[in-house]
């Protein structure tokens, strides 16, 4: 019985495995591969928080958004709850501390209210799928996105900052169709090329 | 209905609702930083040198991260079980 669970174990793949261990994982390895996205991530977002500012004069991230997606479904994939944390926190930081765009403050729950999202929908995904297609991770990422998407336009925009609901809803479906038809795709072609390399295969 | 579909809608409404509520009062007490003003970042320089920093670190992380790896095998994804679920994949 041992060598036949042992040996359905060694037919998952990686991110079955994942899906099926803990969420919050501390081992070196999910720690050190969560700081290397983060902090590619970070230096992404180092350009585009920057575009979004000179772009929407402050009011919304439709680069940061977008581009987002790109680090952050792999992270949630390979790293869960861990990943998803380390990701969304260690940005906020060095937004704040280098000022990248003035709503760098709100980055911390924001991002932490996505990836949090994709975390748990990816990990309900491969405990029970070998693979995903583009279709089923550009939804999630749309689902994540907008859920982030709404938390900013009502709780910031309108209930912190007082702007008007009706200005800041096209900014916020512009930036979630973004995420969803430009970062979701990015995203998954991104994830394929990991996979496909091993790079976080254990 | 899956627990995680529950959890990532439970997680989604505690952070947003507390992040809200944080960033309310926050605005309220008037103490709402634009930033830390650690770095002068209106110099394109500074700007530079934070983004190869980070590219540094990044490549040092990933050094770190292939040496704990135990094994870089694929990690056998099938062309065609895209969206299979694993009982009709057949494995």
């Amino acid at each position: 019985m041992a060598v036949g669970a042992a040996g359905a174990e060694a037919a998952l793949t990686v991110e079955e495995r994942l899906a099926r261990g803990p969420f919050f994982r501390g081992d070196t390895r999910t720690l050190v591969g969560s700081l290397l996205l983060a902090v590619a991530f970070s230096a992404n977002m180092q350009i585009t928080e920057r575009i979004d500012q000179i772009w929407t004069g402050g009011l919304g991230v439709p680069l940061g958004h977008t581009f987002a997606e790109v680090w952050w479904p792999t992270a949630a994939i390979y790293f869960g709850g861990t990943g998803a944390l380390i990701v969304a926190n260690f940005n906020p930081i060095i937004a704040v501390l280098s000022a990248t765009h003035p709503l760098a403050w709100s980055f911390f729950f924001l991002n932490m209210t996505c990836l949090l999202i994709e975390a748990f929908l990816f990990r309900a995904w491969f405990q029970r799928n070998v693979d995903i297609n583009i279709v089923m991770f550009c939804l999630y990422v749309s689902i994540a996105d907008l859920a982030t998407s709404i938390v900013q336009l009502v709780g910031l925009n309108v209930l912190v900052l007082k702007l008007s609901f009706n200005v800041s809803l096209g900014l916020f479906v512009w930036q979630w169709l973004m995420a969803t038809f430009i970062g979701g795709p990015m995203g998954f072609a991104f994830y394929r090329a990991v996979r496909r390399s091993g790079v976080f295969g254990r | 209905m899956n627990k995680e579909y529950i959890w990532a809608a439970v997680s989604a409404v505690i952070v947003g609702v507390v992040g809200v509520v944080l960033l309310y009062l926050g605005g309220v007490a008037g103490v709402m930083p634009k930033a830390f003003g650690l770095f002068d970042m209106s110099n394109n320089a500074v700007r530079a040198v934070v983004l190869v920093i980070l590219l540094v670190i990044a490549a040092l992380l990933f050094v770190a991260y292939r040496n704990t790896a135990k094994g870089t095998g694929e990690s056998t994804p099938e062309a065609g079980l895209a969206g299979t679920p694993r009982d009709k994949a057949g494995s």
